[in-house]
């Protein structure tokens, strides 16, 4: 709904001190929100103008050089319009004037020098749509008694703003300027004036030339009125502009006028050419497969569900959507049947859904206060007689099974106190309601606040409730905290955690899309599972498919070195039901930082987080690494399954080249899984008394035996004093690989002596000699 | 030469010493077992008896003499020494660090963190909704206060994050967003509640200057339902992209309908309650003015990386 601000000063007395954006702001914190605010013409810096003189320029078939006075002084101006000539009077955009086009500066053309712009009404802004040919062909031409150095835009009476208002669905009363101006005095404590009527009627009686017959109950009301002898002609300036201001066309007097007494009202009004219609008007539920054409020349098939208006003969207007063709008021119609009704708004709403919605369908949906329906026939043949020299048939032809009864509620104080949590005086809540224009008995213990008929929203003292608080203001009630007593408050700490611990890793957290791409779901995991598929939507359940995605897009930003983390959620169905797992997924690639060094990332940098971060849980030498089953993004060889205490909890390893060209390495966790494991609790263990010893010694071995093996080897042969084993060197350039372990030898008793190392080296030696068919390399 | 000549010598030898190697050559001269000091105890044999005590004194005084002249020239030297090595290791200050790398914390997850740590400390919960393994969030909602509310307790303080997507028409694809919501079911709670609540909430995470905005909204999920906007930081509240008319959205909240408490027998003369619902994407938005909204969930390293460091404290009384 979009409020034309001369429009609605026509109601209420709106303070012209208040900035456009001021008015709505204001309206928008009372619950009536908007697009936005503007004014109708974003122009600044005109004047009118005469042309004194006009002559041709020299260098130029078609430009002219003016002279042009706009009051303080005189203008030479170089204009290229076809009608530009001495006398007119024209508007102008001096030198810094803003248009939409830009800021207007002095220009020289073609060696003569232009002190401003003659504007055509084009260039003022106004929509397309609502522009004829000539509007932007030519300068637009004023009344010649019009005064210089004045304002165009007033003269043109363009001089509107505009609120452009998206409004909530339960207030249908708010699709009429003036609900809108019920809206504003409540909030400016002003009071509203409706419109007066004054037109005269003829000596014939409706009753004697015209016919209603209303079959159905899905139309509660149905008003006729007939006119006759109307002059079909351009509307005055004002009508025409508040529509353009309210985004309708002005099309002729006649038709313009019902617009705009919807747009007065929120009653949409339709007329009939009376000789086209003839004298009587059915309204019926459409037939299966009714045929009727519609005002836009559009063939429309209609169901039993559909309401028709019909004359004798067929159908001539979908009920409540919108007119026939065939009885459409063209330029030569004289005389005018006018329906006022109200229709069921559900099966209005079903059948714009289904064929087609208009303003009037639109209104139509969320209800019509038949007080307004009177209120917009008298309304209309007022402006009829004004604007379109009509001659008023006397009386109206009416259905009426509407309550016009307004509902009274009642409310009391403290109800209001309670709910709001502020100490409101009642004479402020009755001020509330006076400023709603809504009636009010004060019985001491209560409050009977009589509704007006227009608030169709409001039923019960909730409601009420909610009107004080909108019209208080939100930001008068002064906060505070609830009063309560409760039990210690709680989260679940962990995952923080473990996100503190990888950005202390260096890595950096990413939060990515749930859904994935369907190929993607089976990917990066061995799982069988069902997928969960919203709205042909795939949730990811491994967050891999994920991280490879955002890895993707950072290499193609030419970001190379890429630590990135997530923890979140893997979706699967099991037993018809959507279930969820919480995951870890770690991504590197490029270089790693950590301290002052950074490294290539290779697969054992990757593991190093991946038992940094198991460590941190408390899963110390509970888990190993096995390569048991890899899924196919993996690369097969340096790749394995995260075993947690004999289950399976998560793969690590580097992505198959046919995954990415690059070394990528990767890991994921069911951290469900893991965390489900209980975790010993943390103490201390005293620090070493006695000085420990160690010990260097390198093998050279076949390549195929693995380091895992060789350690619980080495530990198995001794296993007493020997406290440590690392491994200090792996030099694999030969043909055998030779792997130097540093051995720290410690007795809790004692200082260790050089007799009891030896006998533990020699045991450790002879027995990985002999295991793996190893050398020991002499030092 | 007799005693008198060396300790002349002696005290010309010191004066010439420059360094350590001197002093030491000087005490092989004096005191080796061909020094000259030396040499003179081993002469005391040819001195008469009677003169002997004298002579051994005189000796012993030229000893004596050296040494204590030999350690304080050392410790000189040495000082020396150590303040000229010091010297010839300066180093330039000025130079660049061995920069110490940080990991980062996604926007996202730091405003939805200072949330949840602003209403634990108001003695809320956070849940975890997905725990319920329910599809639909209304009956989530639902088997959260049956499950917390019983003849014993009737009140609840509840927030839980929530992670929503949409599709967009427009745009052809899926928007994500996360929220944080909550529910408080408690005695006589009243709007005033709600916005207390939802002031303190924002001006801890956002700072205390933060001018924060309640806007009235109609909303078929509760009685008096409404909106919470910040200033745009991008146009002066001019109105731009990022706004709607100079104002960003950073919440929505709604009081109870009495209807909603009687599902749980709790009587809605005394008992009422308020939901709200914080927008993170918005509240990450406004908190650290990124202005690009693509940014959050497109998750370019150059982006996260910025998130390294600890959010300033906001004090609130
Ligand atoms: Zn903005």
């Amino acid at each position: 709904m979009k409020l034309s601000r001369n429009f609605v000063k026509d109601y209420i007395d709106l303070d012209d001190k208040l900035s456009i954006k001021e008015i709505a702001e204001t309206m928008n914190l009372i619950g009536n929100k908007y697009k936005s605010a503007y004014s109708l013409i974003p122009c600044s810096g005109l004047v009118t103008g005469e042309v004194l003189e006009c002559s041709m320029h020299q260098q130029s078939d078609h430009l002219h050089v003016c002279q042009v006075d706009v009051g303080d002084e005189v203008l030479q101006i170089v204009c290229g319009a076809p009608n530009v000539r001495k006398g007119i009077k024209v508007i102008v955009a001096k030198v810094g004037s803003k248009l939409p086009l830009g800021i207007i500066g002095s220009t020289n053309k073609r060696g003569v020098i232009s002190n401003g712009m003659i504007c055509s009404i084009a260039e003022l802004g106004l929509e397309h749509r609502f522009l004829e040919a000539k509007d932007s062909e030519t300068i637009h031409e004023l009344p010649l008694d019009t005064p210089v150095g004045i304002d165009p835009i007033k003269v043109l009476e363009l001089d509107d703003e505009v609120i452009d208002f998206d409004l909530s669905p339960n207030r249908g009363d708010l699709l009429s300027v003036l609900g809108l101006a019920y809206e504003l005095g409540a909030i400016y404590h002003l009071q509203v004036k409706e419109p007066l009527c004054s037109y005269k009627e003829n000596d014939k009686e409706i009753k004697d030339v015209f016919n209603l017959s209303v079959e159905i109950e899905d139309c509660p009301l149905f008003i006729v009125k007939k006119i006759e002898n109307v002059k079909i002609k351009e509307s005055p300036a004002f009508i025409k502009n508040r529509l353009i201001a309210s985004g309708i066309r002005s099309i002729n007097n006649v038709v313009d006028i019902s617009n705009y007494v919807m747009l007065e009202t929120g009653q949409p009004l339709h007329f009939y050419d009376a000789d086209k219609l003839g004298d009587t008007i059915i309204v019926r539920d459409a037939k299966e497969k009714e045929e009727v054409v519609t005002l836009d020349g559009k063939k429309r098939i209609l169901s039993s569900e559909d309401m028709v208006i019909a004359n004798k003969e067929c159908a001539v207007g979908l009920a409540g959507v919108r007119g026939g063709l065939e009885t459409e008021v063209v330029p030569d119609t004289k005389n005018i049947i006018i329906e006022v009704a109200i229709f069921n708004t559900d099966r209005i709403s079903k059948t714009s859904k289904k064929i087609l919605s208009s303003e009037a369908s639109n209104r139509f949906g969320k209800g019509i206060d038949p007080i307004r329906s009177y209120m917009a026939i008298e309304h209309c043949c007022d402006l009829l007689q004004k604007y379109a020299d009509a001659s008023i048939v006397k009386g109206i032809i009416s259905h009426d099974k509407t309550s016009k009864d307004p509902k009274d509620i009642i409310i009391t104080l403290e109800e209001i106190r309670k709910a709001l949590g502020i100490d409101i005086s009642k004479e402020e809540v009755l001020n509330i309601f006076n400023d709603l224009s809504f009636a009010v008995k004060d019985r001491s213990k209560d409050i009977i606040v009589t509704v007006p008929t227009r608030r169709m929203d409001i039923l019960t003292s909730l409601d009420l409730i909610n009107e004080v608080c909108r019209i208080y203001g939100l930001n008068n009630i002064n906060g505070k905290l609830p009063n309560l007593s409760f039990g210690s408050s709680n989260y679940n700490k962990t995952v923080r955690e473990i996100k503190n611990k990888l950005i202390n890793l260096g890595l950096n957290e990413v939060l990515s899309n749930m859904i994935v791409k369907e190929e993607l779901v089976n990917k990066y995991t061995n799982d069988k599972f069902e997928a969960v598929i919203d709205n042909k939507n795939t949730f990811r359940y491994s967050l891999l498919s994920s991280l490879k995605d955002i890895y993707d897009y950072n290499k193609l930003k030419g970001n190379d070195n890429i630590s990135i983390f997530e923890l979140g959620k893997g979706f699967y169905i099991d037993e018809g039901k959507v279930k969820d797992e919480q995951k870890l997924a770690v991504l590197m690639s490029g270089n790693y930082y950590l301290g002052i060094n950074s490294q290539k990332i290779d697969f054992y940098v990757i593991k190093g987080i991946l038992e940094e971060l198991l460590d941190y849980l408390g899963y110390q030498g509970r888990y190993s690494l096995k390569n048991n089953s890899i899924p196919l993004e993996f690369h097969p060889y340096q790749s394995a399954n995260i075993i947690l205490q004999g289950q399976d909890v998560g793969v690590i390893g580097k992505l198959h080249p046919n995954e990415t060209s690059d070394d990528v390495y990767v890991f994921e966790l069911n951290l469900r899984k893991v965390l489900s494991f209980k975790v010993r609790k943390m103490t201390y263990h005293d620090i070493p008394q006695f000085s420990s010893i160690k010990k260097e010694v390198a093998f050279i071995i076949d390549k195929n035996v693995i380091s895992s093996d060789l350690i619980t080897s080495i530990k198995k042969a001794d296993g007493k004093l020997l406290t440590n084993i690392e491994i200090s060197n792996i030099d694999s350039s030969k043909d055998e690989n030779e792997i130097s372990f540093q051995l720290t030898f410690y007795d809790p008793k004692k200082n260790i002596s050089d007799n009891e190392i030896v006998e533990s080296y020699e045991k450790i030696t002879s027995n990985i000699i002999k295991m793996f068919k190893a050398k020991v390399k002499d030092k | 030469m007799n005693i008198d000549e060396i300790k002349k010598e002696l005290e010309k030898d010191l004066t010439l010493a420059k360094n350590i190697e001197d002093l030491n050559n000087l005490k092989n001269k004096y005191l080796s077992k061909n020094g000259i000091i030396t040499v003179l105890y081993s002469n005391m044999k040819k001195i008469p008896k009677e003169e002997k005590k004298t002579f051994n004194l005189k000796i012993n005084h030229l000893k004596d003499y050296f040494n204590s002249n030999y350690e304080e020239m050392k410790e000189k030297f040495e000082k020396e020494l150590l303040a000229d090595k010091l010297e010839h290791e300066i180093i330039d200050i000025s130079l660049p660090s061995k920069k110490i790398k940080r990991g980062s914390k996604h926007p996202i997850t730091r405003v939805v963190e200072q949330l949840e740590d602003s209403l634990l400390s108001l003695g809320y919960t956070v849940f975890d909704l997905d725990e319920l393994n329910l599809n639909k969030e209304d009956e989530k909602i639902k088997s959260l206060v049956e499950d917390n509310i019983s003849i014993n307790k009737k009140s609840l303080q509840v927030i839980y994050p929530l992670e929503t997507y949409k599709y967009n028409e427009e745009k052809n694809k899926f928007s994500q967003n996360m929220q944080l919501e909550g529910l408080v079911i408690g005695k006589n709670i009243s709007l005033a509640d709600l916005k207390g609540t939802l002031e303190l909430t924002l001006k801890k995470v956002l700072g205390i200057k933060t001018k924060i905005r309640f806007r009235f909204n109609y909303s078929s999920l509760g009685q008096i339902a409404l909106d919470v906007d910040v200033n745009c930081f991008n146009c002066a509240t001019k109105g731009c992209s990022l706004c709607n008319n100079g104002f960003i959205k950073v919440a929505d909240a709604f009081m109870l309908y009495p209807s909603f408490l009687e599902n749980f027998n709790l009587d809605n003369k005394i008992y009422q309650g308020f939901r709200f619902n914080f927008l993170i994407d918005n509240l990450a938005i406004f908190k650290y003015e990124i202005k690009e909204d693509l940014r959050l969930y497109e998750n370019d390293v150059r982006f996260l990386k910025q998130f390294d460091r600890k959010d300033e404290e906001n004090e609130v009384k």
